[in-house]
């Protein structure tokens, strides 16, 4: 009789709800160009800014969700969109459990509209995926991090 | 790249693309008050400037749209 080893996968709850009523889901989503590949994987860690919380599993429709400019071969591209780090969002609550992210404001956190789901940089892709930006500057440590194939 | 040098290079590339001097300015205070959180404008602002694009500035855009996008 054979033995097999699987690594289980820790299990989490779905959701993390603070003292003062603010949930996230557990699982975030934090998308950056291929050119960081390898340094991300070696590290496990990221600076953190928007993310959201659905999982994409392509570079094109990563750039499409978050509206971030791409065109190949174009030197002003933002990113390709193509790096996926999946995290745990405890870390993104404070030790009284407060949380350290926010719904930006439309514009690139300029403006005076909140935008809780990418709508304002059409130009750039359809929109539609919830994000959050950290209060302040801060790095996020990765479960996972995988590079996506482009579409 | 450190929050310090986030704001330099972007007041470098404001400095470089944006020809209005009234909007250069704010831009220019804007990311002094708010730092680097503003990233995403700012890139935004400079992908709309007719400015000739210098290909050498492509690797800051990606450093920057790592820690601001």
């Amino acid at each position: 009789m054979g033995l097999s080893c699987k690594t289980s996968k820790k299990t989490k709850p779905d959701f993390y709800v603070g003292p003062n009523g603010d949930v996230l889901p557990s699982t975030g989503y934090r998308y950056m160009d291929s050119k960081y590949t390898a340094a991300t994987m070696a590290s496990k860690e990221a600076p953190l800014s928007y993310f959201g919380f659905q999982k994409f599993d392509t570079g094109a429709e990563v750039r499409d969700k978050f509206q971030i400019f791409y065109e190949p071969g174009n030197p002003k591209s933002w990113s390709d969109g193509r790096l996926r780090g999946e995290f745990d969002t405890l870390q993104l609550f404070d030790k009284s459990g407060n949380p350290l992210v926010k719904v930006p404001m439309e514009a690139g956190d300029t403006g005076s509209i909140p935008e809780p789901f990418t709508r304002y940089y059409p130009e750039y892709g359809k929109g539609g995926a919830a994000q959050l930006l950290p209060k302040s500057k801060m790095t996020v440590i990765f479960d996972d991090v995988t590079l996506l194939p482009e579409g | 790249m450190e929050e310090k040098e986030l704001i330099n290079q972007l007041e470098i590339l404001i400095s470089k693309y944006i020809e209005d001097n009234e909007k250069k300015a704010t831009l220019i205070d804007l990311v002094k008050t708010r730092g680097s959180s503003i990233g995403k404008a700012i890139l935004h602002e400079i992908n709309k400037s007719k400015v000739p694009f210098d290909p050498n500035d492509s690797d800051i855009i990606k450093d920057i749209a790592f820690h601001c996008v």
